[in-house]
């Protein structure tokens, strides 16, 4: 099942500066995990070593928080797309 | 649409400075602007109230100059000061603010003030081509920390320093921020919605938010972080006891202090009046660092007053 993961500017240094890629995957965490086996290194910018997603990123999916679904356990559907918001700090 | 008389911006720079004029040129009639840095010519293709020639000068009082300059019905009161406990006060004198700010935790910090002081609120951010607007209504939406509950710690983000931020998009985010401001006041304020604006694709998509139950900003959690009481409550009124402090220096003022905290239980109230900027800078300082919380902090002139909460510490040892 392929879907699209909208990256944010900050987190473009490891995509290549790709703003969307596609993975396959059928849950969000399966998402993340297929993100970063294309693009090392981004997982941790979002995850902690628990594996939960850190207080100043937050992850929608189908434009609602993943946090008021079932999480990272939240299935996804075909041809759906994923965002990442991350807390932007400049002035 | 009725529109605020008063804002406050807190931060004059890529955000702060387009905001100023926008609101001017608005109609607002007192502008506040809160900002302790000084001109750096790294600044200037973005804050574009300031000048090569205004190098090396506050920015408060540069950008207070330009208005003033352009709009000379504004009333423009200038502070070249950080946002932290001694200006927290300054919010509750204005209809809304607008944050202008460039560090996460400010401006979470500033959004806690605004919801304990009940002051409408519009959150901004921009890093190279991104910016991010947020519209808040204290008790009424979502709040940044609903979102966020905490900044990005030192290290793990990209930092503005690394990605700069394009001028234009700092000036697309500020005007985003002053229309919702606008529509804070009118009868369908853009709120429980972070606009998330992309300049490289020139595409802004909208993130629904929802008023988190459990948020420590505005909601069941707030108190964990120490909610700021609101000005009415902040003032001593006249039955009030309060420990005048006003002809002891220091250390007189430390030891007075330590005195008057040290028999009260967890969780009372002291009412403290000091006078000089020394006092005024020390004595908070070592009332936090014995464990103790200052719930407000006004200054009128050379007199500052205190309050404050005794903590379960009872170290009390002045630092």
């Amino acid at each position: 099942m392929s879907v699209r993961i909208r990256i944010p500017t900050p987190l473009r240094r490891f995509t290549a500066e790709l703003d969307v890629v596609a993975v396959d995957a059928t849950s969000i965490r399966g998402a993340l995990d297929a993100l970063d086996a294309k693009h090392p290194g981004i997982k941790a910018r979002l995850c902690d070593e628990q594996g939960a997603l850190r207080r100043f990123v937050n992850v929608y999916y189908k434009d609602e928080d993943v946090r008021f679904l079932e999480g990272l356990e939240t299935s996804i559907a075909d041809g759906t797309e994923i965002s990442i918001v991350p807390a932007i700090a400049g002035g | 649409m009725s529109r605020p008389s008063s804002v406050l911006v807190v931060g004059a720079g890529g955000l702060g400075c387009p905001a100023l004029i926008e609101l001017a040129a608005g109609g607002i009639e007192r502008l506040g602007i809160l900002e302790p840095d000084r001109v750096e010519l790294t600044n200037l293709h973005r804050q574009i109230l300031y000048r090569e020639a205004d190098v090396g000068i506050p920015k408060a009082e540069v950008a207070g100059r330009a208005i003033r300059a352009r709009w000379p019905d504004v009333t423009v009161e200038t502070f070249a000061e950080a946002f932290g406990p001694s200006t927290q006060h300054l919010l509750a004198r204005y209809d809304a603010v607008l944050d202008g700010t460039d560090r996460f935790e400010t401006k979470l910090l500033l959004a806690d003030a605004c919801v304990d002081l009940g002051v409408p609120f519009v959150f901004g951010g921009v890093i190279a081509h991104e910016a991010q607007v947020l519209g808040v209504l204290p008790g009424r939406s979502a709040c940044p920390r609903c979102l966020f509950d905490e900044g990005p710690p030192p290290g793990t983000e990209a930092t503005c320093a690394e990605l700069g931020i394009l001028g234009p998009i700092a000036g697309i985010a500020a005007a985003r921020q002053v229309e919702v401001l606008w529509s804070l006041f009118g009868s369908a304020p853009l709120v429980d919605v972070l606009s998330v604006y992309d300049g490289r694709s020139d595409v802004t998509r909208e993130v629904r938010l929802r008023k988190a139950p459990d948020c420590q900003g505005c909601g069941a959690a707030r108190t964990r972080r120490g909610a700021l009481v609101p000005p009415a409550e902040t003032d001593p009124g006249a039955e009030a006891e309060i420990l005048d402090l006003t002809g002891l220096v220091c250390p007189a003022t430390f030891v007075a202090t330590r005195r008057a905290l040290d028999p009260l239980s967890a969780g009372d109230h002291l009412w403290l009046r000091l006078a000089g900027d020394e006092a005024k800078r020390n004595v908070p300082a070592s009332v936090r660092a014995a464990g103790h919380r200052i719930l407000a902090q006004k200054t009128d002139g050379r007199v500052t007053t205190l309050l404050i909460e005794r903590g379960t510490d009872s170290k009390g040892t002045p630092s």
